[in-house]
């Protein structure tokens, strides 16, 4: 749907809010939060403090719900009532309300936004807001989820290169999108002046040298061993199941070693397991269809 | 019966102007929003919208038990702003649609009973109406519905939780009406002119008229070479009935309809 509807422009004119919202895609542990702070120290941009999940626990819904009903035997959802234009309008008015009650009406700061589920929502964000600024923080997947298995986010290596993968897939997903910027976490670290210097050019802000200096500050400290080698273990399962990801944003993949063997049969038996368990489904739905037969032919 | 209610929490469009009908399935909703319909001043549609439901997830973000979410800025008050912005437009958007003429929306959604603190807290100078059928009724026609529990039982079941959620929350809505199927069958105009009344709402000659014409359409019937009426749950078989009344004998009996 969203690779060819967006609200139109005489509906994002109407918006209190035109302009002004700049939402940061990221899988997390990608440096997303470390960009927002950063980018907070700029006048004329005000970082929400927490995340608002609007997207992903919200307007999510709404577009799931939009065409409710097409198997039912009743007329039922928001498609009965109005258009799409109307519909994504109405989605505007409610995600508008939320960021109009943090920042406020007044004033044209650019208000920046990150929650951890958005960046899969990036096609109903871009047909929401086609004239909001979107920053996409990539980060290495293998350095991505080697964090993400740790006890603060307890992935499994397999659940969070998947998650990673979908996640990048679904910023690229709707299609070109002109108001999209992508940025490299490592850069950011390793480069935060000219990062710093480059975001503000797009995002058409006008800080001051202290801000842009605090920023560039802020960038720097998250360098800090965040650029240390990744888990063997993840890597390799990042690799197998996303390499072709990795390698579209620029990274090289390493050496296949034990760590990939062993990747590799994990897979293997994940797979086997998995259709063998489809195989078992498939003979109990025929024995279930088998029965229901020669019940309604008693 | 009190008709003061709160102000709408934003300048709405519809504010004091807004009415929701909801019930257990197979009450009767399609139908008086049918007959709702013959006043001008009021827009609606006999879909169900199910926006309550699609605003789950964004209710469910409010209160979030992390401290995350859409509450950090909008507060309760704000939450209830937002909702009403997403309502409001998509029912101006309808009633621009198809009743640019009129100043009140009527909305329909069965399932809405159980959304009934969010709607309260969206919509707080609403109209609630409430139709509440024979459960022993509604049993059978839902069993026999294409979207209802296969059995009657099963049936019986969704109607005291439908009706048991109306009990729990209602005294949430400051102006909340019930209305019994039974008795708008039996005087479909004479009831809705009621409802016109206890909503404010004028009523003529010819509306009167429009009523009188609307009230013998018979709507969402999905068995036709039965017509409509109260009492069709004596053709349940015995064991049906037995099966129903384990079930809703205790909230019948309540709601009077045991010994009919």
């Amino acid at each position: 749907m969203t690779d060819t509807l967006r609200l139109g422009d005489e509906y994002v004119a109407m918006s209190p809010l035109r302009g002004r919202p700049v939402f940061l895609l990221a899988t997390p542990e990608s440096g997303a939060e470390l960009l927002l702070h950063a980018l907070g120290e700029l006048e004329g941009a005000t970082a929400l403090p927490v995340p608002t999940h609007m997207f992903s626990q919200g307007a999510a819904t709404l577009f799931d719900r939009w065409v409710a009903g097409e198997e039912s035997t009743r007329p039922q959802g928001m498609a009965e009532l109005v258009d799409e234009q109307e519909f994504f309008a109405a989605v505007r008015g409610l995600t508008d309300t939320v960021l109009a009650s943090a920042v406020g009406l007044d004033g044209d700061d650019r208000v920046m936004e990150y929650s951890k589920g958005h960046i899969f929502q990036t096609g109903v964000i871009a047909a929401i807001y086609p004239d909001a600024d979107l920053v996409h923080v990539v980060r290495d997947g293998r350095k991505v989820v080697s964090r993400g298995v740790t006890p603060l986010h307890d992935w499994s290596a397999r659940e969070g290169a998947r998650r990673w993968r979908e996640d990048q897939e679904a910023v690229t997903a709707p299609g070109e999108l002109p108001n999209l910027h992508v940025v490299r976490f490592e850069d950011l670290v390793t480069q935060p002046a000219e990062s710093v210097k480059s975001l503000v050019d797009v995002l058409h802000l006008a800080p001051s040298p202290a801000d842009v200096d605090a920023a560039v500050a802020i960038l720097a400290r998250g360098a800090a061993g965040a650029l240390d080698p990744p888990l063997p273990h993840p890597a390799a399962i990042v690799e197998l199941l996303a390499g072709d990801v990795l390698e579209a944003y620029g990274y090289t993949l390493g050496d296949r070693g034990k760590a990939h063997r062993n990747a590799r049969i994990e897979l293997g038996v994940e797979s086997a397991v998995l259709g063998a368990r489809e195989q078992v489904n498939r003979v109990l739905h025929r024995l279930r269809d088998a029965a229901q037969r020669a019940q309604a032919e008693q | 019966m009190t008709t003061d209610a709160p102000a709408a929490p934003y300048p709405s469009p519809f504010a004091d102007r807004a009415a929701f009908v909801f019930g257990c399935p197979r009450s009767g909703t399609t139908w008086l929003v049918h007959l709702l319909l013959a006043h001008p001043d009021i827009a609606g549609a006999d879909a169900e919208s199910l926006v309550f439901n699609a605003l789950e997830d964004f209710w469910n973000n409010a209160h979030r038990s992390d401290g995350e979410g859409v509450s950090a800025y909008l507060g309760d008050g704000g939450v209830g702003v937002a909702q009403r912005v997403f309502c409001d437009g998509i029912f101006a958007a309808a009633r621009n649609r198809f009743f640019p003429e009129a100043s009140w929306f009527v909305e329909k959604t069965p399932d809405h009973v159980f959304r009934l603190p969010a709607m309260a807290m969206t919509y707080p100078d609403g109209w609630f109406i409430h139709v509440l059928r024979d459960g022993r009724d509604v049993a059978r026609s839902l069993a026999k519905a294409p979207f209802g529990p296969p059995d009657p039982g099963g049936a019986a079941a969704m109607w005291v939780n439908a009706v048991q959620q109306v009990q729990l929350h209602h005294w949430r809505l400051p102006r909340f009406i019930e209305i019994r199927y039974e008795e708008l069958v039996a005087d479909p105009v004479g009831q809705t002119i009621g409802l016109f009344e206890w909503m404010g709402l004028e009523v003529d000659d010819t509306v009167r008229a429009e009523l009188a014409e609307r009230a013998p359409h018979a709507v969402s019937v999905y068995y036709p070479d039965e017509g409509v009426g109260a009492g069709k749950w004596a053709k349940l078989t015995p064991d049906e009935q037995t099966a129903v009344r384990a079930v809703a004998g205790e909230l019948l009996a309540e709601l009077g309809y045991a010994d009919s």
